[in-house]
């Protein structure tokens, strides 16, 4: 890098990570589709034309067009702002999903891997035995116990989530444990509290984001099968799920009604692993920062 | 605030007597001895200078000090009175208060001993923290005395950088003014300068006879490197397998090393007016010794053994003022 574009980047303000953002390129896409996700959905009653539940049945399977952009379904209902209130509740289940099984796994990864001992074993094995069973069996089994619902959703994809996060949780601390300045933080009388919370747990933090982040698409992911199996979101409140399910039944009257519910679906989980790919490769040491892949 | 780096007035009780002290380790082939019925006393404002090759228990013992001795290690006997009170039988909340306070420990390897996610002075100022009841601004204060007294160049401009933008040589100097915030009475230094460059060698073992000289604490210092042991230490302690093989003041230690084994480690230092003659190595290895091993440890090493080697341990035996030996065949 030359002097000449040192002296540039005071300049033009932002001009550096515009720069970076150029040269990873398939992270910027991600970036750019998640930011788009996260700024439609919080801005879904500004931005949805129709209510989304609102019928009229004097245009159903309309053609995209101006007035309905996404077309419109089988109660005549604009399928954009379907899409886009669907949008909460996927940024809902996969966000609070995330964090539910983040926060109990990380403190059960932690305490196991910080004490270890018999404990360690007895929660490890039962982390195995979990992982046994497929995670979408777990949630479908939770929410026909809790009842269908957007909550139930949610809680099911956490705890299909949480024996995975466990496992990352504590390998990493483990291996963060055995650092020397846990050992010499120990020997100059730091307590326990100040070596878990600030000593252990932020060198660990590169395992446990990158696996947070792609959690979300797959969380999402997720809350769209339980949608499409009619154990999230109940009609008529819109979900892509539930959205894909009901678009099958009328392939044959519009196929843009199938289409924009997926093509959404796709792009945002799309989105979504790029930015998580890209985390991963943030936090890869073999990887040279200045080349991008 | 200044620095009250002044003797103290003398004690009566000595900051450390270790009355036969051991370890041992769980193996699958049994308990293996780590350290074995160690005694020795050390005194306000005296470096002892701990030395033996690798595997022979000095670390083991520094952790043991510290109870910082975890699974598979186990002390198995002993008392290790530090300042008049037996530190193994503290709990570990009592420890944990002695640890950084009263006695501190710095590490071989300062490349990893300073946590990367904090900056210098919540590193240091966490031990102050724990231990006194002190405002952060008041433990800022502190954090740049000792980043000076350690010789840091720049010390407020250092309070927020992180490990990473240190050279090793600094991050040592950060990790003995980390030891030495609260003025322990003892501090033990486990080969602080091993990892280190030649010349930065020098100067941390400079700093730390000079913050030893001012502060008036003990030290233990464990190296397996002779010279350097014998440049910082009052007296000197040989391991060997876990024993105390030789316990001497350090210039008679060189004078007139009494143990076959010291006197293995003296000829096997290479001297730069040498040109033509090799080191004599000690033949063998030293071996893994079984909690139910009998005789000597030295004896399957040693020029000197006899039947009576095999079949008992010798007694740690004073031979001349502050010079015991454990050998059957000293002299």
């Amino acid at each position: 890098m030359s002097a000449l574009s040192l002296a540039s980047d005071r300049r033009v303000p932002g001009s550096r990570l515009i720069r970076w953002l150029r040269k990873w390129k398939t992270f910027s896409l991600g970036l750019f589709l998640t930011v788009i996700f996260l700024l439609v959905t919080l801005f879904a009653d500004g931005i949805a034309p129709y209510d989304p539940e609102a019928t009229d049945y004097t245009t159903r399977f309309s053609s995209p067009s101006l007035t309905h952009p996404f077309s419109t379904d089988e109660h005549g209902r604009d399928i954009l702002s379907r899409v886009v209130y669907g949008g909460r509740v996927s940024l809902v289940v996969g966000i609070g999903s995330v964090l539910l099984a983040s926060i109990i796994a990380i403190s059960i990864g932690l305490m196991i891997g910080f004490l270890g001992g018999r404990l360690d074993t007895l929660v490890s094995r039962l982390v195995d035995a979990f992982f046994a069973i497929p995670g979408i069996l777990w949630a479908i089994t939770i929410v026909a116990i809790l009842g269908p619902s957007t909550r139930s959703a949610l809680i099911a994809i956490a705890v299909a989530r949480i024996p995975v996060t466990i496992r990352v949780a504590r390998a990493s601390i483990i291996a963060a444990r055995e650092n020397d300045y846990v050992e010499a933080s120990r020997a100059l009388g730091s307590s326990w509290w100040f070596i878990v919370f600030r000593t252990i747990l932020p060198n660990c933090a590169g395992p446990l984001l990158v696996l947070v982040s792609l959690g979300f698409a797959v969380a999402i992911l997720d809350e769209a099968a339980l949608s499409y199996l009619g154990l999230s979101a109940q009609p008529p409140t819109p979900s892509w799920g539930n959205m894909l399910q009901q678009s099958q039944r009328y392939l044959h009257d519009s196929l843009w009604y199938v289409i924009f519910p997926g093509l959404t679906l796709f792009l945002v989980v799309l989105g979504l692993n790029l930015v998580g790919d890209g985390i991963r490769d943030l936090f890869d040491p073999r990887r040279n920062m200045n080349r991008p892949g | 605030m200044t620095l009250d780096l002044l003797p103290t007035p003398t004690n009566p009780v000595p900051v450390l007597d270790l009355q036969d002290l051991s370890v041992v380790y769980a193996t699958e082939e049994g308990e293996v001895t780590a350290v074995q019925q160690v005694s020795f006393t050390l005194e306000q404002g005296e470096v002892l200078g701990l030395v033996g090759e690798s595997g022979c228990g000095k670390s083991t013992l520094g952790l043991t000090l510290l109870r910082l001795l975890g699974w598979p290690g186990r002390c198995a006997g002993g008392r290790s009175f530090f300042n008049g009170q037996d530190l193994l039988r503290l709990s570990q909340a009592d420890m944990q208060k002695l640890r950084g306070d009263r006695l501190a420990m710095i590490f071989q390897n300062p490349m990893n001993s300073l946590n990367p996610t904090e900056t210098i002075e919540a590193q240091i100022a966490e031990t102050i923290l724990a231990h006194r009841k002190i405002t952060r601004a008041e433990a800022r204060t502190r954090v740049v005395e000792l980043l000076e007294l350690v010789g840091i160049s720049g010390a407020k401009d250092r309070l927020t950088q992180y490990p990473f933008e240190l050279s090793g040589g600094m991050r040592q100097r950060v990790l003995i003014a980390t030891a030495l915030a609260l003025h322990p009475d003892l501090l033990v230094a486990d080969e602080p300068t091993t990892a280190l460059d030649l010349t930065v060698q020098g100067q941390i073992l400079w700093l730390l006879e000079d913050l030893q000289k001012q502060s008036h604490m003990a030290m233990i210092y464990i190296t397996h490197n002779l010279a350097v042991a014998a440049s910082i230490s009052h007296r000197m302690a040989v391991m060997y397998s876990g024993w105390l093989v030789e316990l001497a003041p350090a210039v008679e230690l060189f004078r007139w090393p009494a143990h076959p084994y010291t006197l293995g480690l003296l000829a096997s230092i290479p001297r730069h007016h040498w040109r033509h003659q090799r080191v004599t190595p000690i033949p063998g290895q030293p071996q893994r010794r079984l909690t139910s091993a009998v005789g000597c440890p030295f004896e399957p090493r040693c020029g000197r053994a006899t039947g009576v080697c095999r079949e008992d341990v010798p007694p740690l035996e004073h031979i001349a003022p502050g010079h015991s030996v454990r050998c059957f065949h000293a002299g």
